[in-house]
């Protein structure tokens, strides 16, 4: 018998405590052990990014990471983006761009985009196409992922 | 080949859930060490992860025990105060984010930008990439260019061996049993010193190397002529190499478009590629030919401008 | 025709918010209390015997519920146009990675490590792995039984051969004699795959009645219900099909995998039993697109005129014949070609090898056919010494032009889209060294079948609709449908809902599929919009005591038509008819009338034409690195003729995501075969184009309604997808001069071909 690990999680500003086998990656905790089912699950080698989350503020791909690396860490995944109901810019941007088709890669770009607002409050079209290059959109063809984008980088350009 | 009656058992195709294992997080390298020792070919080191999760998944490695670095302190640190050190938990990211600006080492930032994924830069360390000692392994061509040291930490103590000669064959390093690759260093750069880094890949972001090649020039004090070439070229045979001969001809002279061509020709003679799904060996000759030129035309450039 | 304020319109999808904030539920999101977890063993031999399966170590490992083989099933084949296939391999397996067996445990884990423990002795046989020597005489056959398999009336089969497809026109040895030149060429492509995000998944489990249900991110319930129902050995009703959520299907998923397997693993273990394809399996028993090869001959008049065309067409359609058949006619429909040509020989053969069952993704047949059809048309003009675009102007076909099978063409917007695409990237004008533009046009079908759609006026005066079939991706069920339903019926967009219900209990669908979804899950909904429409101004009449003649609908309410302040809204009707009449209900379908053609002209032909076809261009401007042989897109345009574009921005969605995944067919997408096996099942060495790898895609709506459709609208799901591969390598062509004739135009392909030709 393996033995568990505990592990303290804060995911989108809650506290959890469990306990997990240590193979079990953050995806399957997250979407198994905590209902969060909004980070999405598939090629669990990194290529799709579909499963991407912030852990301590970085973009991971969760199926890469085991969920007891992320002791004491601070997670975001897409449920924790919008505030009070209301959805962030970035989603807003998404859904306003039809940067949205079938959806499911959907909440790994806006996860990825979220890192970089994090760092950045002003970043470039460039920067966020760079940093969602990890992130395939089978559907949208990006043209309108780009569009979001650009909405993103304007918004920080005239708003601050 | 005859049909004939065989039997075969297999599991063709069938993917395994990783695990189970026994997961150590200690938080000295002592412990790491030990714990390496007490259960020798049963463990693996647990570092960025990101290779070994999915050999784990597909059932090429099946380690009873992960011992990670993530406990010890200091692993992830990268700090250039004349010399460059990279602690061996040190993700991709970390190191861009402590070289960025610095001329000398841009094609160790372009190879680090450029491989994988931002989440997978955010994850995968540096020492990562260069213990997996797969033949595509884009780290290594820019630190052999810049003369890397590795602090191998094991049992008996520490030592230090260059890069160049540690990896011994795909998947092979001259890592002794519990040893561990515990910091990169580079030591301090030469003035007039450009590097640069060129990628082939299938697609044009997010992809393994078709071929790349790391080249670095130091320039005399005049300027122009070039003092020491390095070239270091990944995916063209067992493990990146540095291409000797065709640094050999750029020594002392003044590198032209058309010396640097020379230069790839002969680093194209140096490399042994084979055939697979990614590419021909024949295509990946020629390229390590136009990667070099490109790359030592780009390093010089930056050479001049320092 | 009056101004529309919510058809036509660029307004946000009704699931868009839910799947921005991580909510919308697909398939993978599914669970059931209890639920097992069901794995497939896949063969490890392209084609062999199976000697003996022995699972009895399976079934002694601790958690496993229950280890199934071909043998524990009734001797049965999956209904199709040949019946070939059995739900698991029994005696024989004729592709690496065919399913033999099944087992379901309480972990997934559990269930690899049984299925590791099942025990195969397999008789190799010699493979067939090409098509072309498939087809020879003496060829190993794929099935040595396929004249006792149950096959389509009028089906042309032989051996290896499960379908020739042939139309002719005219008299083509004269029209060759009759042509001042004569061209040919031979081009082939690869197999690509749909490469949805979400995998393919299914739990199946019994209803408390009895009956078995599968929950399934499916494009076609109700093929699915027949398959499981088929494998199960029971009525149909007697099976309840649910669509979850899909995250993209581009026709992966409208054929059954997963779903007869889960639902008998649930009848035997009486648990739920989840069952999901990981990429690895995908890619090697899938659904991907046929690979092909094809060969032209065009004969043409000195000015440019067509004369004759003779094409011979061979898709691999791997170990079974699958969709092989209707796509080898869809082929000769494609290879007809958007021009006037009164002479035509093609044939189409569907061809069988040791492959997996290559299948319908996204306008199959269409990216091939194109990609030799309009890279020969380039290769034709440039032996004339005429421009690519002038060329086409001079033979594309316009209003009231007769197809190649005979049909009659309406809302032909073909010309106007060749003009506007090549117009979008400045054609004609000189580009700098190693750049070059291409063209490619095409045509595509509007597939029918009927769908239903029923409607209601729900408390709060919203309209629910319930639909058969699911939004996939496109907008079409969340968009598209409600937008012409709110149209009808003034209503804003957002005064809609769209239910998708299952098999039990929604009306009939043939499907989120074949470009048909808009068209006629929207047409059903028109006239189930009608009905309603109908329905209330009967009611509000007898409140308001005015004739219904009188009584118009706008904004959310029926108003007296010239009295706009007496009015009553539709919640208070929804109220009233909740208390009095059981609620407002109607319903409607559409069956559209298919498209008449010379059935003389055709043989075995099984999509034998192009319903309320559209007509597409695209132009594309590449730039190749000639020391590397990169190709990077530097500006594309495409422009389609889609009737009417029920909601633009979405129309121009679709426009921009089959454009990218063209490309990625053309420049980088290719499923490798080596000995019968796959060697690229994975996202690792099977690349998808990432954002970096496109330009932004200039997509251009062109207008030329159809009688039918709701507003005039046609198809357009699939057509984006399928000139790219030609109008890059007629781009590729034209920057350095070399002709790639095969897919993918990898950097070492173009490279190699530029080396050869210096």
């Amino acid at each position: 018998m393996i033995a568990r690990h505990p592990l303290r999680l804060k995911v989108n500003g809650h506290s959890y405590e469990l306990e997990v086998e240590p193979h079990r990656t953050l995806l399957d905790v997250l979407r198994h052990d905590l209902a969060l089912t909004g980070t999405k699950s598939n090629c669990q080698a990194g290529e799709c990014g579909a499963c991407t989350v912030l852990v301590d503020g970085r973009a991971v791909n969760s199926c890469l990471y085991l969920a007891v690396r992320a002791e004491g860490a601070e997670i975001q995944t897409v449920e924790g983006l919008a505030e009070d109901e209301a959805l962030q810019p970035i989603q807003e941007a998404f859904v306003q761009n039809a940067a949205i088709q079938c959806g499911y890669c959907t909440p790994g770009f806006l996860v990825s985009v979220a890192a970089v607002l994090r760092e950045n409050s002003r970043p470039s079209l460039a920067e966020l196409k760079k940093a969602v290059e990890g992130n395939i959109c089978r559907c949208t063809g990006y043209t309108g992922i780009v569009q979001a984008l650009a909405q993103v980088a304007d918004a920080a350009e005239g708003g601050r | 080949m005859v049909a004939g009656l065989e039997s075969i058992s297999t599991t063709m195709h069938q993917l395994s859930a990783i695990g189970p294992f026994d997961y150590h997080q200690p938080e000295s390298l002592e412990s790491v060490i030990e714990l390496l020792q007490e259960h020798g070919p049963a463990a693996a080191l647990l570092a960025g992860g990101t290779a070994l999760l999915i050999d784990m998944q597909h059932g090429e490695l099946a380690p009873r025990h992960l011992v990670s670095l993530w406990g010890v302190p200091g692993l992830d640190r990268v700090s250039l105060n004349g010399e460059l050190r990279i602690g061996s938990a040190a993700t991709l990211t970390d190191l861009v984010g402590a070289i960025e600006g610095s001329v000398a080492l841009a094609g160790l930032a372009e190879a680090s930008l450029t491989l994988g994924s931002r989440q997978i830069q955010n994850v995968a360390t540096v020492a990562g990439n260069i213990c997996k000692a797969s033949p595509g392994a884009d780290m290594v061509p820019p630190l052999l260019c810049l003369d890397a040291m590795l602090t191998l930490t094991g049992p008996l103590g520490e030592r230090i061996a260059p890069l160049d000669g540690f990896l011994t064959g795909p998947d092979q390093t001259a890592l002794q049993p519990a040893e561990v690759l515990t910091e990169i260093r580079l030591p301090q750069i030469p003035d007039r010193t450009g590097t640069a880094f060129q990628k082939i890949m299938r697609r044009q972001a997010v992809d393994c190397s078709i071929i790349s090649v790391a080249a670095r020039v130091t320039l005399e004090d005049d300027g122009k002529t070039c003092r020491q070439a390095r070239i270091g070229v990944a995916a063209a045979a067992p493990n990146p190499f540095r291409a000797m001969k065709a640094e050999a001809l750029l020594k002392g002279q003044t590198l032209s478009e058309d010396l640097a061509r020379e230069a790839g020709r002969v680093a194209q003679e140096e490399s042994n590629p084979i055939d697979d799904v990614r590419a021909s060996a024949e295509y990946r000759r020629l390229m390590v030919e136009e990667l070099t030129a490109r790359a030592l035309v780009a390093a010089a450039e930056r050479a001049i401008r320092t | 025709m009056p101004e529309k304020s919510v058809a036509g319109q660029p307004l946000v999808r009704l699931d868009a918010r839910s799947k921005a904030a991580g909510q919308y539920r697909y398939g993978m999101d599914w669970s059931l209390p209890g639920m097992l977890h069901g794995v497939i063993l896949r063969s490890a031999h392209p084609h062999a015997k199976i000697l003996n399966i022995d699972v009895s170590e399976a079934k002694r490992l601790s958690g496993v519920a229950v280890a199934l083989t071909g043998s524990d099933l009734p001797e049965i084949l999956m209904p199709g146009m040949v019946s070939d296939q059995p739900p698991l391999a029994r005696d024989r397996v004729r592709y690496a990675g065919e399913p033999l067996a099944l087992v379901a445990a309480d972990s997934l884990a559990t269930a690899q490590e049984a299925a590791g423990l099942i025990e195969v002795a397999y008789e190799p046989l010699p493979i067939v792995d090409d098509a072309e020597q498939a087809m020879l005489p003496g060829a190993t056959l794929v099935h040595e039984g396929w004249q006792e398999y149950e096959a389509a009336e009028g089906l042309v089969r032989e051996g290896n051969v499960c379908c020739h497809s042939t139309l002719t026109r005219g008299d083509i040895e004269g029209g060759f004699a009759e042509a001042d030149e004569i061209f040919e060429g031979t081009y082939s492509t690869e197999s690509v795959h749909q490469s949805h995000l979400e995998p393919r998944v299914a739990i199946g489990a019994v209803d408390s009645d009895g009956r078995i249900a599968v929950y399934t991110n499916t494009q076609l319930p109700y093929w699915i219900r027949t398959n499981v129902a088929h494998v199960l050995g029971v009525d149909e009703a007697e099976v309840r099909i649910v669509p979850t959520g899909i995250g993209g299907g581009f026709g992966s998923k409208l054929y059954p995998q997963l779903e007869p397997l889960a639902a008998l693993l649930a009848r035997e273990t009486g648990r739920p039993v989840r069952m999901v394809t990981p990429i690895e399996e995908e890619m090697i028993g899938g659904l991907p697109r046929h690979p092909c090869r094809l060969h032209l001959k065009t004969g043409v008049k000195k000015d440019g005129t067509l004369v004759a065309r003779e094409a011979r067409m061979i898709l691999d359609t791997g170990a079974y014949a699958g969709s092989g058949p209707e796509l080898a006619s869809v082929g000769v429909l494609v290879l007809s070609g958007p021009y006037k040509t009164p002479h035509l020989k093609l044939d189409a053969f569907a061809v069988m090898t040791n492959k997996t069952n290559f299948g319908a993704y996204r306008g199959p047949s269409g990216p091939q056919a194109v990609f030799a059809l309009e890279s020969h048309m380039d290769e034709v003009a440039e032996g004339l010494g005429m421009d690519p675009l002038e060329f086409r102007l001079k033979n594309v076909v316009e209003e009231g032009d007769e197809a190649g099978n005979g049909q009659v063409l309406s809302g032909v917007g073909m010309k106007e889209a060749l003009e506007k695409a090549s117009a979008a990237i400045g054609w004609g004008e000189p580009s700098p060294p190693n750049r070059g533009k291409g063209l490619a046009c095409g045509w595509w079908t509007t597939t029918g079948g009927s769908s239903g759609c029923l409607a209601k006026l729900d408390v709060g005066g919203k309209v629910v609709l319930t639909v058969g079939t699911q939004e996939i991706g496109t907008g079409a069920i969340m968009a598209g449908v409600p937008q012409v339903v709110a149209e009808e019926m003034g209503l804003r967009l957002e005064d809609l809902r769209v239910e998708v219900a299952d098999t039990a209990t929604g009306p009939w669908d043939f499907g989120s599929q074949g470009s048909r979804t808009l068209f006629n899950v929207g047409r059903a909904a028109q006239f189930a919009a009608q009905d309603l429409i109908v329905q209330i101004k009967e009611l509000a009449g007898e409140e308001m005591e005015v004739a219904v003649e009188d009584i118009e609908l706008r904004e959310g309410a029926a108003v007296v038509k010239g009295v706009p302040d007496r009015r009553i809204s539709l919640a208070d009707l929804a109220q009233q008819s909740l208390n009095e009449r059981g609620g407002l209900h109607s319903r409607g379908v559409s069956n559209p009338e298919p498209a008449k053609y010379d059935n003389s002209r055709m043989i075995s032909c099984f999509y034998p034409a192009f319903h309320y076809p559209s007509f597409f261009c695209h132009a594309a401007e590449v730039e190749v690195d000639p020391g590397t042989g990169i190709v990077r897109v530097v500006r594309y345009a495409a422009a389609h003729d889609v009737g009417f574009a029920v909601n633009p921005k979405l129309a121009q969605g679709q426009i921009h995501g089959g454009v990218v995944q063209g490309v990625g067919m053309a420049l980088m997408e290719g499923i490798i075969y080596e000995d019968g096996q796959v060697v690229n099942n994975n996202w690792t060495d099977y690349k998808l184009p990432t954002i970096a790898d496109v330009p932004e895609v200039e997509a251009i709506i062109v207008e030329h309604p159809v009688e039918g459709g709701p507003f005039g609208a046609k198809g357009l799901g699939e057509p984006p997808v399928i000139p790219p591969p030609a109008a890059l390598a007629n781009a590729i062509y034209r920057a350095v001069r070399v002709r790639l004739r095969s897919l993918p135009m990898t950097p070492e392909r173009v490279f190699l071909a530029l080396r050869d030709a210096n």
